[in-house]
């Protein structure tokens, strides 16, 4: 078998998977593509863990900054053989004084790796005492030193039950941003590019950039300049880095309600509420009809349940079309 | 998920460095090298699928597994002759599991410097194709935000699958660059975004 081979067709599997969702055929040709020997499986595990590692590079953005399409090319250094140790030292001064050097979690070593596939949830107790809880579809990484605690949010969406340690700061890189906290307990989602949401259930959290230097930040004597998120309130952080908070309230009791496998919309709108489910389930349901989309609904679903979301749909007169077993198609019943 | 089948496959990639060094000295040439790695993980990958397993030391399986592998593969050349498989690369390899929290230690040290070496063997990559790597991984862009940034004409986004496919590629071959064991794998030809 050659291995070259293989991994030229997992690259190309990939690269559809970052394209975008992979229509229903396709993501029947890679499954049974990944099934015909463990070598596929194998070379596209590799890769994909390369290929969001190279997420990293995300740090390297300076916020505020305009787009800099040849932004690696400044990061570049020679090749190491051409360069002295003054250079060297020259240039990791120059990262240090950027901070860039600060927001950089560590690669591979020492790492743990953990996630979960559509549907999925994984409950993380962590050698800290910590424990973190891994929703749908969602991905950390975890390492955890004498002196810090680091967790990378890769994807998705995990709530953090952080064990009390002043002495190691528990540091969730999310996007552009990285969310501390001594002891508490908070939830991070990540909506993809930097929009992040983060919740608080109890305590507080600090909400930094990767560029302010962490050391100098502790939570009882922070600068009035770092927002802080309280237990009851969300913030989100916008592409651009514009942080927003506000209360939970009513909607504080069923924040987690994840992590029993639930699913409470109160006062969604039914494109949201679909959105919601479509995260946890292998069969979406879409939209047909745009008249129907900002209706109003509510209520408690097990997240799994497909069934019981489309009957309730269809109790309340909207039509379900499952024609395609893949796609639960909903529309205004006509009359 | 670190309890899936999967999970030694992903915990023995820290170690690729040391592991693709110890079967280019069991291997005729590269290419057999690189199969008996992908036979490693794939190997790796089945003993996952035994959920009981306990490992106590990742390292130290992977070479256990890497050297049956290249057992397997010498007594496939040499069917009559008995295996030989460089002992002493084997005694390089358990000391170096010996050292594994040196080793550790330092390449966490290491990972700035890494990310400088991995933007370096990018920067070297064709113009076009970097900038979409940057655009896709530096700034997140999805496929038609690349596609307006970099103002490609809709007949040439087609296009950019291909580079970013390369970008796939090169991410995994740039992201052990800082290995010495593979740097030599590091050598962009005249054709573009491939490597070898």
């Amino acid at each position: 078998m050659k291995a070259d081979k293989v991994e030229r067709e997992a690259a190309e599997w990939l690269a559809a998977c970052d394209a975008g969702s992979l229509s229903a055929q396709q993501e029947a040709a890679l499954q049974a593509w990944l099934a015909l020997s463990d070598r596929h499986y194998a070379a596209f595990l590799r890769l994909q863990a390369c290929w969001v590692e190279a997420d990293r590079f995300g740090q390297l953005r300076v916020p505020n900054e305009p787009l800099n399409v040849d932004l690696l090319r400044s990061h570049a250094k020679p090749p190491p053989h051409r360069v002295s140790r003054s250079l060297l030292a020259i240039a990791a001064s120059v990262l240090v004084a950027t901070g860039l050097l600060m927001g950089i979690p560590p690669l591979w070593s020492g790492t743990e790796h953990y996630a979960t596939g559509r549907g999925g949830y994984a409950r993380i107790p962590l050698s800290d005492g910590s424990i973190v809880a891994l929703n749908t579809d969602s991905e950390v990484r975890v390492h955890l030193t004498e002196r810090r605690r680091e967790v990378t949010l890769v994807r998705g969406e995990a709530q953090f039950i952080v064990a009390h340690d002043t002495m190691r700061p528990f540091d969730v890189y999310a996007g552009s941003k990285i969310v501390r906290a001594v002891g508490t307990a908070f939830v991070v989602r990540r909506f993809g590019g930097d929009d992040v949401q983060v919740l608080v259930t109890s305590g507080r959290v600090a909400i930094v950039a990767p560029d302010v230097q962490l050391s100098e930040v502790t939570l009882s004597a922070l600068p009035e300049s770092i927002p802080t998120v309280r237990a009851g309130e969300v913030a989100r952080v916008r592409n651009g880095g514009q942080i927003s908070v506000s209360p939970l309230g009513a909607a504080a009791q069923h924040a987690t309600s994840w992590t029993e496998g639930r699913l409470w919309f109160d006062r969604l709108t039914l494109a949201q509420a679909v959105a919601e489910f479509n995260r946890y389930n292998r069969r979406q349901f879409v939209i047909d009809d745009p008249s129907i989309a900002d209706i109003h609904i509510g209520g408690a679903f097990d997240a799994d349940d497909v069934e019981s979301f489309a009957a309730a749909l269809k109790s309340f007169g909207i039509k379900i079309d499952e024609t395609n077993p893949d796609i639960i198609k909903l529309s205004k019943a006509q009359l | 998920m670190t309890n899936g089948p999967e999970r030694f496959l992903l915990q023995a990639l820290p170690y690729e460095g040391p592991l693709l060094a110890y079967l280019q000295r069991c291997a005729h040439n590269p290419a057999d090298a690189a199969d008996l790695l992908q036979e490693t993980y794939a190997r790796l990958l089945r003993a996952g699928v035994t959920d009981t397993m306990v490992v106590q030391s990742i390292k130290a399986f992977a070479f256990t597994i890497a050297r049956n592998v290249a057992i397997d593969y010498a007594r496939a050349r040499r069917v009559n002759d008995p295996p030989v498989i460089p002992i002493d690369s084997m005694s390089d390899a358990q000391q170096n599991d010996a050292s594994s929290d040196h080793t550790d230690v330092e390449n966490a040290a290491n990972a700035q410097q890494e990310l400088e070496l991995l933007a370096a063997a990018l920067a070297q990559m064709p113009e076009r194709c970097r900038r979409i790597f940057t655009l896709r991984k530096v700034y997140g862009y999805s496929q038609a935000e690349i596609a307006a940034a970099l103002n490609i004409s809709e007949n040439t986004v087609e296009k950019i699958s291909d580079w970013r496919r390369d970008g796939v590629r090169i991410t995994c071959a740039v992201s052990r660059v800082g290995r010495p064991s593979i740097r030599c794998w590091i050598n962009w030809g005249s054709g573009g975004g491939g490597y070898r």
